[in-house]
């Protein structure tokens, strides 16, 4: 794992472990913004942790499924190079080490 | 018996008007922004880096290659840019020594790839549009069988006069060609349908959220937390399955009631 994938991993883990966090905590700071029953903005705290975990989940299917973490990452090939063929079906193309990042289309 | 037919008749009629709306808001994000462009433009690399053994940076980099391959806008293209005449062409003008051998068989698996890649973005654009409108509005799929197995009068109107209307709209969606037209129908319909199932929405929003606890001394925030959370989380599931699926079920079960299986 190289510096690049070590920082992406770690900042995913922290991502994970802020949106645990987050409905827990969001409830408990809230009325200080003035989020409470009979408050500014008339939420309850079971509301908020409501509105704070649906958000969550359905930016979390966007972003693994649609967004840029989950990825159709076909199998790698240990060398680069693809010997021309002369007969026979023809080999299915697979990336080198130096593959461009795959695009999303996550399942 | 003839009163769970009817429920699960009015349940499937208000379960495919909601995934048409799910369908037709994933068509308009769709429409709006490029979910394509990205995965042709990775094929293209990839295509690229097996014929010449080249990453694409390095490709680019060559001073030989021509200056529109640093600026190609891959938004303005689709998969007939992946042709075989057209690809070793370009394969050649990214580099002389490519070997452009068996391209036709090679670009059917990265068109397929493309194609696999975008139908399962979509899917998953559609299955998070259903999650966000169902979590979000609270449309809570207990509440709505309970309410219309409980309520005949309610259970009368959706299982007859709504599944009709339902099966109509999710044909014409199916068959008109223009998009406004389909949009602006879709639009009348759905404010007539949305006005009507206001049972089982936005409960959690209420100041007091009643639970399915007629005691007010056992209404346990957590429980109605619990209880509307997952009822929205199975209906967004179960809105963002294809609308055809819903439609077929429909079908099936208008035809096992008494007055149907009689004509």
């Amino acid at each position: 794992m190289n510096k690049f994938e070590t920082t992406r991993f770690r900042l995913k883990i922290g991502f994970v472990v802020a949106a645990v966090l987050l409905p827990f905590v969001l409830p408990l700071i809230a009325p200080f913004f003035g989020i409470y029953a009979g408050g500014k903005i008339s939420l309850s705290g079971i509301q908020v942790a409501y509105a704070v975990l649906s958000s969550e989940i359905a930016l979390a299917v966007y972003i693994w499924g649609v967004g840029n973490w989950s990825r159709f990452e076909p199998p790698r090939f240990s060398s680069a190079s693809s010997t021309p063929q002369t007969g026979g079906a023809p080999r299915p193309p697979g990336p080198g080490p130096g593959a461009p990042p795959a695009p999303q289309g996550g399942h | 018996m003839l009163s769970l037919i009817e429920t699960l008749t009015g349940f499937a009629a208000i379960m495919m008007m909601l995934s048409l709306l799910v369908k037709t808001l994933t068509s308009v994000i769709k429409n709006q922004w490029d979910y394509y462009s990205d995965n042709l433009k990775h094929e293209v690399q990839r295509l690229a880096l097996e014929t010449t053994g080249k990453s694409w940076e390095t490709l680019v980099q060559n001073p030989t290659a021509p200056d529109w391959v640093r600026s190609i806008d891959w938004e303005r293209l689709g998969d007939e840019f992946l042709t075989p005449a057209y690809m070793s062409w370009f394969l050649k003008q990214l580099d002389q020594n490519a070997r452009v051998s068996d391209i036709d068989s090679r670009l059917k698996i990265h068109v397929a790839s493309v194609k696999y890649t975008f139908e399962m973005r979509m899917k998953n654009l559609a299955l998070a549009v259903g999650l966000a409108l169902c979590l979000l509005l609270n449309i809570n799929a207990f509440t709505i069988w309970k309410s219309l197995y409980t309520d005949q009068q309610l259970r009368a109107t959706f299982s007859s006069s709504y599944a009709e209307k339902a099966t109509r709209l999710a044909e014409e969606q199916a068959n008109q060609k223009d998009a406004d037209a389909k949009l602006k129908n879709f639009q009348t319909s759905m404010r007539g349908f949305l006005t009507d199932v206001g049972f089982g929405i936005g409960r959690i929003w209420q100041a007091n959220p009643p639970s399915d606890n007629a005691d007010p001394k056992q209404r346990a925030p957590i429980r109605v937390f619990v209880y509307e959370f997952f009822g929205s989380l199975l209906t967004g599931i179960l809105v963002s399955i294809a609308a055809p699926y819903w439609h077929d079920l429909l079908q099936a079960l208008a035809s096992l009631r008494p007055d149907k299986a009689k004509t």
